[in-house]
């Protein structure tokens, strides 16, 4: 028995560790066993960053370790450097035992190497594995705490009774137990997907995340969905908590031998009301599952309105009217020829030519509009805020960053938190009125030769000796006084013999006001 | 005494803000403890406050050019800064300066740190040198070949109305123009190193209150994301300036500019990881995320930048898009 479990596990991983380095030209296989004591109720902790782990746990006494390990390398010198600089550690006493792959080398090595581990534990020992790169990681038959943390790979755990935390990056998650759990289960993946099968009369506590996937079950299940998790009970309360996070996959929690008909997706069923979303009737096949979404449309005849959690939409042109709402994502719209109102909860808004007035806001991103034609609101949490052209009437908001104005020929009222403001009015322009407003930055308006206004800017500076205000021409009257420790320039003035007033105000910055052709 | 002389003669620059920092904190410290050392950098500075406030008038010109011609100097503009300054105000104090770095030299004989040193070359146009009234030329502007000064910027000169120009995108010559005590423009190659160091110099010292470190990143992103001027020096000064600046827009150009240079160094690395860590503003943590997603996508991520994409990846109180292109970078990984 014992013969044949190393034997077969050895061919097994010999092939999945060989496969990997087959394309270097020059390869080194070792492959070995080696047995320890360990009591019952002991640590088993694997460390290997290049290849797969198969721990099993079985009733014999004692600690088998089977590897094989693989270098690939161009040439001699490095398959040379590449065996010696992969090494095999095997360390710890009868209550621990630690086995590790160390690699001293660097991602700029000419040379690759591989290690598997088929290892078998008494049924009772807590299993910790930490890998990074391997194709797998599988536990099985272990009744006691099982840990993996991995970054690559996908990571199964099987007849595992005791309490587990499963915590990947890219890789898939199983989870599958013929048995009701017992002890809580944590499974964490961000790129990967989850799936548990357990007994259909397990209870359990089931709480559930995801930002972009679903949560499918086909067990009985109770629960509400806030944002991206969803919190309910499998079958009735008492049982341990199946703590399941995919942050970008989809999440399945099924009976072992059910039915795969009766799979529904919790998001849809926890839905209220029949979606109060609709789209145009072109669009309509795209309303189906809108908990995520990449909608990358040309055109779209008629309005379009669209609510999801996460959604990256990418139309080039709406003949109509625009509305939509997402959690986070990228939004790009071409040509809108109605207006326009965009929510996101973060992500970059790139706005082209929008004929309607534009209401656009997202929470964090760059928000770029070439066009307003009838102006609008605009607003960013955080990120640059940039309008090419407006023709109507701007009102611009930024948590932090900039705010550039390249054309506007209307009313301009701009605020940032942290960022200079940049305006530049239409040249034919021969008045306005704007207020530009940052409280850490700077502030930089050009107009044309034509334009008449009442100046009224200030900066407020803790530099005592700051000229705070410079413009290209002659008339403004300067003040500067004390306020709260602060020094206030105060510049008030007409120019072009007065117009609509243009306030300015800027907090630990310059404002500079260029007036092309003026003389000073 | 002897201390007093020393310390009377770095006056002329301490005035205009050209001593290093341990000289300028030397010399007040001397100040404070000297009261005839006290009487005279009062009156010092009074006179020049008093210089700086005159009348703008134009002087005769026969005098305009007669002091000129003694100071050797040909009358040129070719670099207008956004504020020019009244002709006789400068003059006044260049003379000002030429006077009291000149008494200085000839009581005693000292040497000064020099900033942005020329090398010597024949016919360089020189940068403002100090204590050497022989070699002291006064014109409204200077044009000086990178290759033609000393990379090594000592202390921290005072530079003022920065401007880039690439007035030929084709060459591979850019210019720098900026006030010191004249205006400077300093032109070549982008890998000049003198070109380097006077980028890097602008972006981290550059006026707070001023437009131009803004503007100087522009430049930067304008003139460095082309591989055959890459510089590490460029890019860790951009690291600088996203670890410390307190303004939002300067940070977020920053990061940007960084995340497309092409050059990468532990230093950015770094700054880009504790950027995606702690800074409070979500904009410049999607830039950060971003180029990390390009370093994870050639391997050059280390496990504690993993770890980081993780964790941001999971944060329940972080912005969703921010988490999402975390988790997209973790995807980007390779081995």
């Amino acid at each position: 028995m014992r013969a044949s479990f190393r034997i077969g596990g050895l061919a097994a991983i010999a092939l999945l560790a060989c496969g990997a380095l087959v394309a270097a030209p020059l390869s080194h296989t070792e492959r070995f066993v080696r047995d320890f004591p360990m009591e019952a109720g002991g640590s088993l902790w694997i460390e290997n960053p290049v290849g797969n782990v198969d721990v099993v746990g079985s009733d014999q006494q004692g600690v088998s370790v089977s590897v094989v390990k693989v270098v690939g390398a161009p040439d001699a010198g490095s398959l040379k450097e590449g065996r010696e600089q992969t090494q095999i550690l095997m360390e710890g006493d009868n209550k621990t035992r630690v086995i590790r792959t160390v690699i001293t080398g660097t991602h700029e090595s000419k040379w690759k190497s591989n290690v598997a581990y088929v290892i078998r534990v008494p049924r009772a020992s807590q299993v910790h594995v930490k890998g990074s790169m391997g194709e797998h990681i599988r536990i099985s038959n272990i009744a006691s705490t099982v840990t993996v943390k991995n970054t690559n790979g996908d990571i199964t755990l099987e007849g595992v009774g005791g309490a587990a935390t499963v915590d990947s990056a890219n890789g898939d998650i199983h989870f599958l137990s013929d048995a009701k759990p017992s002890q809580p289960v944590q499974l964490t993946t961000i790129n990967g997907g989850i799936e548990v099968q357990v007994s259909g009369e397990s209870n359990l506590d089931w709480i559930a995340q995801s930002i972009k996937g679903d949560f499918r079950t086909n067990l009985p299940v109770r629960g509400r969905i806030s944002g991206n998790a969803f919190r309910g009970l499998v079958n009735n309360a008492g049982g341990p908590s199946m703590t399941t996070t995919a942050l970008m996959g989809n999440i399945f929690l099924l009976s072992r031998g059910g039915s795969q008909d009766d799979i529904r997706s919790v998001r849809m069923a926890a839905r209220p009301t029949p979606n109060p979303i609709r789209i145009s009737p072109v669009q309509a096949n795209q309303n189906i599952a809108a908990y995520s979404e990449t909608i990358q449309t040309p055109l779209v005849q008629g309005n379009f309105m669209y609510a999801t959690n996460y959604g990256n939409f990418h139309i080039g042109e709406v003949r109509g009217f625009v509305s939509i709402q997402t959690g986070a994502g990228q939004v790009t719209l071409g040509t809108v020829t109605g207006d326009c109102s965009v929510r996101s909860g973060g992500g970059p808004l790139d706005l082209s030519d929008i004929f309607g007035t534009i209401s656009a806001r997202t929470e964090a991103g760059e928000v770029l509009v070439r066009s307003a034609r009838k102006g609008g609101e605009i607003g960013t949490g955080a990120g640059t805020l940039r309008v090419i052209y407006s023709a109507g009437p701007l009102s611009l908001h930024n948590g932090g960053g900039d705010i550039i104005v390249n054309q506007a020929a209307s009313s301009v009222d701009a605020e940032t938190r942290s960022g200079d403001l940049s305006l530049t009015m239409d040249p034919r322009l021969h008045t306005q009125h704007i207020n530009a407003k940052t409280t850490k930055g700077n502030i930089i308006l050009n107009f044309g030769p034509r334009f008449g206004a009442d100046i009224d800017a200030t900066v407020l500076t803790t530099q005592e000796d700051a000229v705070g205000i410079h413009a290209d021409f002659t008339g403004l009257t300067v003040k500067r006084d004390q306020v709260n420790g602060k020094t206030r320039v105060h510049a008030t003035g007409k120019i072009g013999g007065g117009g609509e007033k243009v306030e300015l105000f800027a907090e630990d910055g310059e404002i500079q006001i260029g007036q092309p052709g003026a003389s000073r | 005494m002897a201390e007093c002389s020393a310390m009377r003669e770095s006056f002329p620059l301490l005035l205009t803000e050209s001593l290093d920092a341990q000289s300028r904190e030397t010399a007040h410290q001397h100040i404070e403890s000297c009261a005839e050392c006290a009487d005279e950098w009062q009156g010092m500075k009074e006179a020049w406050r008093m210089m700086a406030e005159l009348p703008e008038l134009e002087p005769p010109a026969r005098i305009r050019q007669r002091f000129l011609a003694e100071i050797g100097v040909a009358e040129k503009t070719n670099v207008i800064p956004f504020m020019r300054r009244p002709a006789v105000k400068w003059l006044s104090q260049a003379a000002a300066v030429v006077i009291l770095a000149g008494g200085s030299y000839l009581a005693g004989h000292r040497t000064a740190p020099i900033r942005l040193q020329p090398t010597g070359v024949a016919n360089v146009e020189r940068l403002p040198a100090a204590i050497q009234p022989a070699a002291f030329s006064i014109a409204e502007t200077r044009t000086v070949n990178a290759n033609n000064i000393n990379p090594n910027i000592e202390g921290r000169p005072d530079i003022q109305n920065v401007q880039f120009n690439d007035a030929n995108p084709n060459d591979d010559q850019i210019a720098l123009s900026f006030d010191v005590t004249q205006h400077v423009t300093v032109t070549g190659a982008p890998n000049d190193k003198s070109m380097v160091r006077l980028m890097a110099y602008v972006m981290e010292n550059e006026d707070q209150m001023s437009p131009s470190r803004s503007r100087a990143i522009d430049w930067v992103k304008q003139a460095y994301t082309d591989p055959s001027n890459a510089d590490p020096e460029i890019a860790q000064a951009l690291a600088k300036v996203l670890r410390n600046d307190t303004h939002e827009g300067v940070r977020i150009k920053a990061v940007d500019t960084l995340k497309t240079l092409p050059t990468m160094t532990l230093d950015t690395r770094e700054a880009l990881i504790t950027a995606l860590k702690n800074d409070p503003n979500p904009a410049v943590r999607i830039k950060a995320v971003d180029a990390l997603a390009r370093l994870a996508a050639s391997g050059q991520l280390d496990s504690a930048a993993v770890d980081t994409l993780r964790q941001k990846a999971m944060q329940d109180d972080e912005n969703v898009y921010v988490r999402t292109k975390a988790a997209e970078a973790l995807g980007k990984i390779q081995p």
